[in-house]
């Protein structure tokens, strides 16, 4: 990569249309959209919810090495958010799982994301869409973070 | 609202300075980190070429980027480097999410897109040891 771009960054005030980057292209009127397809019947998506039951009844339960509790703790966490983003309206029970290890943690991580992924690739509505899109890659960090 | 030629103008211009924010990054981590800043580098590098056909291919013409690129704070440390990652990562998500939702289904923008906010989250992981919750969300 160049060798000056450190300095260049001194000039900053050159360019203060892109002086705010990713907080200026996501506050800009652009950032909320709509898809043309915002029109579709919104998908069901029960079935990802019951994913993130899944996962957090896996988290609950884990079973692994002690050194992975706060790692599992942030990625409880984030299936909560999951769960509320999916069912903004209250969440269905938990199911009971086996105690899982890590290997099993990490598989059902990686399979949840795959579906996640493949139905955000082919959703109707856009906002399902986004919305699947983004727990696929929080479910595929948890895999790169537990691997 | 927006439509699909906007958010692909509105990615192109997010991973112009995120190749730039990279070349920074790079400039600020240890010889040992060099090689993964690199291959996510070259990764929005690609990004940003892909965005640019999307947009010719539909007619358009790819907005051009700037010579340069204010910083959102002072780079000047590993700790600093970590955190215009995740910064760049996030901005990157976000315009993702943004081309997701605007893009039609099994469609070339949609698919690659949906691939790039996963790439997000989980170079954000490799290089800072988090990502959040929620990619991209507004």
């Amino acid at each position: 990569m160049p060798a000056d771009l450190s300095r260049r960054t001194l000039l900053g005030g050159v360019c203060a249309a892109v002086v705010t980057f990713a907080a200026g292209c996501r506050s800009s009127a652009g950032r909320r959209v709509v898809s043309p397809a915002a029109t579709a019947p919104v998908m069901d998506l029960s079935g990802f919810v019951h994913d993130e039951l899944r996962l957090i009844a896996a988290c609950n339960a884990f079973a692994g090495q002690p050194s992975r509790a706060t790692a599992i703790r942030h990625i409880r966490a984030d299936h909560e958010a999951h769960l509320k983003a999916l069912t903004p309206a209250g969440s269905g029970v938990t199911p009971a799982l086996p105690q899982p290890g890590l290997a099993a943690l990490i598989g059902l991580e990686r399979r949840t994301a795959r579906r996640a992924h493949r139905a955000a690739v082919t959703a109707a509505d856009g906002g399902s869409a986004a919305l699947l899109a983004s727990i696929a890659a929080s479910h595929s960090a948890h895999v790169e973070l537990l691997s | 609202v927006t439509t699909l030629p906007a958010a692909l103008q509105s990615a192109l211009a997010a991973e112009d300075e995120i190749v730039y924010g990279y070349g920074v990054v790079g400039a600020h981590v240890p010889t040992s980190l060099q090689p993964t800043v690199t291959a996510i580098w070259d990764s929005h590098r690609r990004r940003r070429d892909d965005l640019a056909e999307l947009i010719r291919t539909a007619g358009d013409a790819p907005v051009a980027p700037a010579a340069a690129y204010a910083l959102p704070f002072t780079v000047d440390s590993l700790a600093t480097a970590r955190r215009l990652a995740t910064h760049l990562e996030n901005g990157g998500a976000g315009a993702a999410w943004d081309l997701v939702a605007a893009s039609p289904p099994s469609s070339g923008a949609r698919t690659l897109a949906v691939g790039w906010l996963a790439a997000s989250a989980t170079d954000e992981v490799t290089l800072t040891g988090a990502a959040p919750a929620l990619p991209g969300s507004p």
